[in-house]
């Protein structure tokens, strides 16, 4: 439900979202490309892409309401900064296929998707730097609780802005904050379900293939 | 199974394959979440019923109806009423394309309505439209969604295991 759909931006909101989600990508296939193999991480990149984008269509019922799942969280804790051109291509066939988000908010979308999931890895590893008391896999499933939540959270938040700042005037605007505000809202159950997902799915791969959570990037 | 369970990539391919496939067949609209669907129908007055792909109705959210001759000021305002249905009658004398703006929370979008330009449309006490709104995904079988969501995984499925074998 954060994916914002064509038509609701003013043009110049949305094109700027293709130039910020445009330098950031840049950036980021830079630096993968300075790593020893850039293609090592892209079979995993692209299982996760699929996950994505499946579980994008996925609602979790909440209430009168129901939420999906983002999966973003997620993405950046495995993938690091293959996660921002997974998603890329994720949204695109997300627009295409499942009708969420648009192709000219593909690049909005990209930011309020992508780039918060860019703090997940980051996030995700302080978990080195906590006492191992109660075991590593503790430490990571909390970390990647942690990183998972605070990667919706943002996202929630950086949509609830870009739509607060670009309320079409022709409406009801104190209405329409007041529905953009509980939307918003409405997220807070699934910074748990998200954090959940990540920290199970964290913990499961440190058991089973730890590999798979070495360093990506 | 057990092996299933040792191989991450296997049980994720695993889930993703069932995920798609359940999705993408089910037949509860409400297996969608969150794209708009925007139908109208004209039986006297004109209908438009708004629901997110979810299948809830839009309760509340805001109608602007424009009319052909002036498209800067809304000919009518109102809100989606709680079985996401909003009623009005066009002015038969102002004939072209009516457009009507449903918006709620940063979802939404704009439907057209013909009025007077083909008499078979025009007064119609039965022309029913149920036409989606272009680009609407709902108007996709549950047969042909789960045929696009399970090709898009293949392919990405198809990448994965060609860089895979290329590293190999």
């Amino acid at each position: 439900m954060v994916h914002i759909p064509d038509g609701i931006l003013p043009p110049p909101v949305w094109i700027a979202g293709f130039g910020v989600t445009a330098l950031a990508t840049g950036l980021t296939l830079r630096q993968i490309n300075h790593t020893s193999d850039p293609y090592e991480q892209i079979p995993k990149a692209s299982l996760m892409t699929a996950a994505f984008f499946v579980g994008s269509a996925l609602y979790l019922p909440l209430g009168p309401t129901s939420i999906h799942l983002l999966l973003n969280g997620m993405m950046g804790i495995i993938l690091g900064l293959y996660s921002l051109p997974a998603i890329l291509v994720g949204l695109i066939f997300q627009a295409i296929i499942v009708g969420h988000g648009g192709l000219t908010t593909l690049g909005i979308n990209g930011v309020i998707l992508g780039l918060p999931a860019l703090l997940a890895r980051p996030v995700f590893l302080l978990y080195r730097r906590f006492p191992q008391s109660y075991g590593i896999r503790w430490s990571m499933g909390a970390m990647a609780f942690l990183a998972s939540a605070l990667t919706t959270a943002l996202t929630v938040l950086i949509f609830f802005l870009l739509l607060i700042s670009s309320l079409d005037q022709r409406l009801d605007v104190v209405a329409e904050q007041q529905a953009i505000l509980v939307l918003s809202l409405s997220h807070l159950p699934l910074l748990l379900v998200e954090g959940l997902v990540a920290a199970f799915l964290v913990v499961f791969l440190h058991k089973v293939r730890p590999e798979l959570l070495e360093d990506p990037s | 199974m057990n092996n299933l369970f040792r191989d991450p990539i296997k049980l994720l391919y695993s889930c993703v394959v069932i995920g798609t496939v359940w999705t993408g067949l089910s037949e509860s609209p409400a297996a969608w979440a969150h794209g708009v669907a925007i139908s109208t129908s004209q039986v006297g007055a004109t209908r438009i019923y708004a629901e997110f792909d979810s299948g809830e109705p839009m309760v509340g959210a805001q109608v602007r109806v424009y009319s052909p001759d002036n498209p800067q000021d809304p000919w009518l305002e109102g809100v989606v009423d709680p079985q996401g249905n909003f009623f009005f009658l066009p002015d038969p004398g102002i004939p072209g394309t009516w457009e009507v703006m449903i918006r709620q929370a940063g979802h939404g979008r704009v439907v057209t309505v013909a009025v007077g330009e083909d008499p078979a449309m025009s007064g119609s006490e039965a022309a029913s439209l149920d036409a989606l709104a272009d680009g609407s995904v709902g108007s996709l079988s549950p047969l042909h969604r789960g045929l696009l969501m399970g090709s898009t995984v293949w392919g990405l499925v198809g990448t994965a295991l060609f860089f895979a074998r290329r590293r190999s």
